[in-house]
Formats: structure tokens, C-alpha cells, sequence
């Protein structure tokens, strides 16, 4: 002991007395292999990181696993607003998509343009196709041409790996139906902003579901429409215009 | 430091260095080395197994991450100490833990046993010896965490102050202080215990010290 003289009678008393209830002796079994377990973890925590690689190079990081932990925690966040971010404009793009159909949904169109047509500025339903597209003197007439705001987006194969219909297509209908039974994942698709940012069309109503697909080698849209009875409108639609380049009836899922 | 149990004969500073480089059994041999010391100022630090085995984990971890950090200035079992008790006091800490109560059953581990063995033949002794311990301990767990952590490596542990200040992070000064102000805090709680001008019965006691008569017949010490 280092503090053995000059203390008073009581401290040195409970001195000896903690010297006397020191611990002697290994941790329990199960504190070992806890341990153990928790140094394994760390060994392969590490060599996953980098075999072979110095913890020297993991110093800056180690005091830091838990700014690891942080940043990741961060890097979480930042996809969750990313991803809310993606709805939100998502839906903004719908918005734009829908092709409105002024026969259907009259009352929810005329809520849905009053609500829309701050968000964006689509081409009125009444003028003709080839009008809906002139704030950017667009050729709406040639479909095939990227719509003027998917300019902006992203560049080639924006429907890449959507479903190919075409309108001369003796089973067409099959094929739609087809497309409605994999709507889901269909749907996934429509939510890339790729898509859906090159297919500029009028406001629809909002009880559709859409499927983006190629339809005659051009971007579009299926639109199935809700159901009325035991039939189910669906619409096809090329990006660009506001008519619908087939309509088709199926029976209702 | 001498090899350990797993025979490995490199020194402590050598070991820590190896894990910073790469090796990836170092570290494990290093602490193998140290463990049951750090157990055990982990455990009475404190104050029950399982914050114990919390604590000591902490550290361990954080001493497996951090080795690069590790300057060489003192000694790595030094080293190896202040993470463990930094682990344990942040513990403390953040659970602001303050045990009045009755420390349980279990805080009577094997080191208690093993140091009652001499006493086997005779079950009155062992009995006493465990119930002082168990009321040092007790008080103990009364301190605040810091005052706690310097008696336990300098009463308990037997670390010079100098390296407890390594350790804890301080200034001898604050060790030394730390370390009267919870003796006397002690002595007040165990007055029955203590023997000032008197043979403790247990412990390390002074040679010049009287011996005091007991009630009881004391065999001679277990050969």
C-alpha cells in the first residue's frame, strides 16, 4: 500500500478493512464467455471492415464506432426524408399524369384541378392533344419525343423495364389483364420519377390505378379506371396525349 | 508483463501494438492477461455482478477500438484500468446508480470464498468474515462513484497514487483527497467494525498492533 504512514488511526482501519474485502479470482463462467462472445464479435466486426487492415487505420473511426453508429443513424434519416421526399413529389407527378377525363369524375377532377393547378401546369383537357404541350412548343404530335419537362429529368430509356403493349395486339386484352393482376408491382414502377417525368398528360381521375408501359414502342400509361359494376374501363395513354390511344373493357376484379 | 495463461510470451506493449496492426488474436491475450483485475475493480466499482460485467464490457470494447490511441506514456495495464473504470463510472453515471440497499446475495463471489477458505473448518469465522465484508461493501456502495473507484484501486487494489491519477485521470492530489474523504466517510458507517488502537481481525495488520482478545478460540492458520 502507498498510504501506510501519517494516516489517522480510522482510515487506516478501513483501509485494512478494504484491502480484507478485496476481490481475488477469475470473473463467473458465464462473464467470461460473454466476453468472449463480445471480443469474437469485435475480431469479426473488424475483419469485415478490412482484412488484414491496421486498426491503426480503424483509430479514428474506433472512439468511433459510436460516430459510426451516429452517422449511420444520419444516413437512415436522410433516406427516410429522401424517400418522403420521393413521395411527395411522386404525387405531384401523378397529379400531372392523370389524364383527365372530364366524362367520369367531374366532381373529383374539379377538385383535383383546383387543388393541381398550382402544382403544376398541364395541358387543358378541352384543347386538343396537340396543344398540350405548346409552353414548350413541344411536337406533342410525335409522341415518341420526350415530353419537355422529362427534358430536364433524366435522360434515355426512361420506361425501361416497363411492359410492352401494343394496341394492334390481337390479346391485347389479355395482356392488360395480365398487367392488372401484377398491378403491384406494376405500380412500383409508376413511382419511379424517371417514368413519370416523361410522360406529360392531362389530369385523370383519381380513383385510377396506373401502370407505366410502352405502348407502340412510346412511354405510357395504363389507367385502369375504377370499377363500375362487374366491368372495368382501362385507357391507354402515350405520353403527350390527352386521348387515350385505346380503351379497353374488362371485367371487373 | 509476463506471458499469460495462454502462453504467449509477448509484453503487454508489444501485444496492444500487434492488435493495432492487425493481428487479430493480440488483443484477446492482452486482455486475457488483465481480465481478472479489471473483473474485479469492475465489480467492486460497481457494486454487483451483472453492472459489473456491463461495465467491464464497455471497456473492453472501448479499449479494443481505441488502442490506436494508446500514446505509450504509461503502462498498458494503466491504460487498460482508466477505460475500464471510465466504462464503469460512465455507467454509474448514466444510471445514477446509488445503492443504499442491501448488496445481494451473489456480491458474495468466489473471491470471497477464496478468501474465507482458511476459515472452513471453522463455519462461525467464515460466517463473520462474510458479514464484515459484506458490510464494507455495503458501505461502500454508499460513496459517490469517483470516491469509490480511487479506494477501490488504491485500498482495495493496491495501485500506487500515482497510477490511480493515470487512471482516473486527475491529479494525485484529487486521488489522495478522494480517498480521504471516503475512508472518513467509511469509518463513520463501520465504527463497529473498526479497530483504530486495536487488531482487525482480517486484513494486513500493522505489526506493532496488539493483539486483541477474542470470545472465541482461533485455530492457528490453515498450513
Amino acid at each position: 500500500m502507498t498510504e501506510s504512514s501519517g494516516m489517522p488511526p480510522e482510515q487506516e482501519a478501513v483501509r485494512r478493512l478494504l484491502a480484507d474485502a478485496r476481490h481475488d479470482g477469475p470473473p463467473p463462467p458465464e462473464v467470461v464467455a460473454r466476453l468472449d462472445d463480445t471480443l469474437a464479435s469485435l475480431v469479426a466486426e473488424r475483419a469485415s471492415a478490412g482484412v488484414g487492415e491496421p486498426a491503426a487505420a480503424h483509430d479514428d473511426r474506433s472512439p468511433g464506432r459510436v460516430v459510426d453508429l451516429g452517422s449511420r443513424r444520419r444516413r437512415i434519416a436522410s433516406m427516410g426524408l429522401l424517400a418522403a421526399a420521393s413521395v411527395v413529389v411522386a404525387g405531384v407527378a401523378i397529379g400531372q399524369v392523370l389524364p383527365r377525363d372530364g366524362g367520369d369524375d367531374s366532381s373529383s377532377s374539379s377538385a383535383g384541378s383546383a387543388s393541381d393547378s398550382s402544382l403544376a401546369e398541364p395541358p387543358e383537357a378541352g384543347g386538343a392533344g396537340a396543344d398540350s404541350s405548346t409552353e414548350e412548343g413541344g411536337d406533342s404530335g410525335t409522341a415518341s419525343e420526350p415530353a419537355p419537362e422529362s427534358l430536364k429529368s433524366s435522360p434515355s430509356t426512361p420506361f425501361a423495364g416497363v411492359p410492352a403493349l401494343s394496341t394492334v395486339d390481337a390479346d391485347l386484352d389479355d395482356q392488360v389483364l395480365a398487367l392488372r393482376a401484377d398491378g403491384s408491382s406494376r405500380r412500383e414502377q409508376l413511382a419511379s420519377l424517371d417514368a413519370l417525368g416523361r410522360c406529360d398528360l392531362p389530369r385523370a381521375a383519381r380513383t385510377a390505378e396506373l401502370v407505366a408501359a410502352e405502348l407502340d414502342g412510346q412511354p405510357g400509361l395504363v389507367v385502369f379506371r375504377r370499377p363500375v359494376g362487374e366491368l372495368q374501363r382501362v385507357e391507354l395513354y402515350v405520353c403527350g396525349q390527352a386521348d387515350p390511344v385505346r380503351t379497353i373493357t374488362l371485367p371487373a376484379p | 508483463m509476463s506471458s499469460g495463461p495462454t502462453g504467449d510470451e509477448r509484453s503487454d506493449k508489444v501485444l496492444l501494438q500487434a492488435h493495432v496492426d492487425g493481428d487479430t488474436d493480440a488483443f484477446g491475450v492482452l486482455f486475457a492477461r488483465h481480465r481478472d483485475r479489471l473483473w474485479a475493480v469492475a465489480l467492486r466499482t460497481m457494486g454487483n455482478p451483472e453492472d459489473a460485467a456491463d461495465g467491464l464490457q464497455d471497456g473492453m470494447i472501448a479499449a479494443f477500438r481505441r488502442a490506436g490511441s494508446f500514446r505509450g506514456d504509461a503502462a498498458v495495464t494503466t491504460w487498460l484500468h482508466r477505460v475500464v473504470v471510465n466504462a464503469c463510472l460512465d455507467r454509474l453515471r448514466a444510471a445514477k446508480i446509488r445503492r443504499l440497499e442491501p448488496m445481494p446475495d451473489d456480491v458474495e463471489d468466489r473471491g470471497t470464498v477464496v478468501a474465507t477458505a482458511v476459515h472452513d473448518d471453522q463455519p462461525e469465522a467464515v460466517a463473520e468474515d462474510a458479514e464484515r465484508r459484506r458490510r464494507v461493501l455495503d458501505a461502500l456502495a454508499t460513496l459517490p462513484a469517483e470516491q469509490r473507484a480511487a479506494l477501490v484501486l488504491v485500498d482495495m487494489e493496491g495501485y500506487p497514487v500515482a497510477e490511480v491519477a493515470e487512471m482516473l485521470g486527475c491529479a494525485e492530489g484529487t486521488v489522495k483527497s478522494r480517498c480521504s474523504r471516503g475512508r472518513t466517510r467509511l469509518a463513520a458507517l463501520l465504527a463497529d467494525l473498526h479497530h483504530p488502537a486495536g487488531d482487525p481481525p482480517h486484513g494486513n495488520p500493522p505489526p506493532e498492533g496488539p493483539v486483541q482478545p477474542t470470545g472465541r478460540p482461533r485455530g492457528p492458520p490453515a498450513p
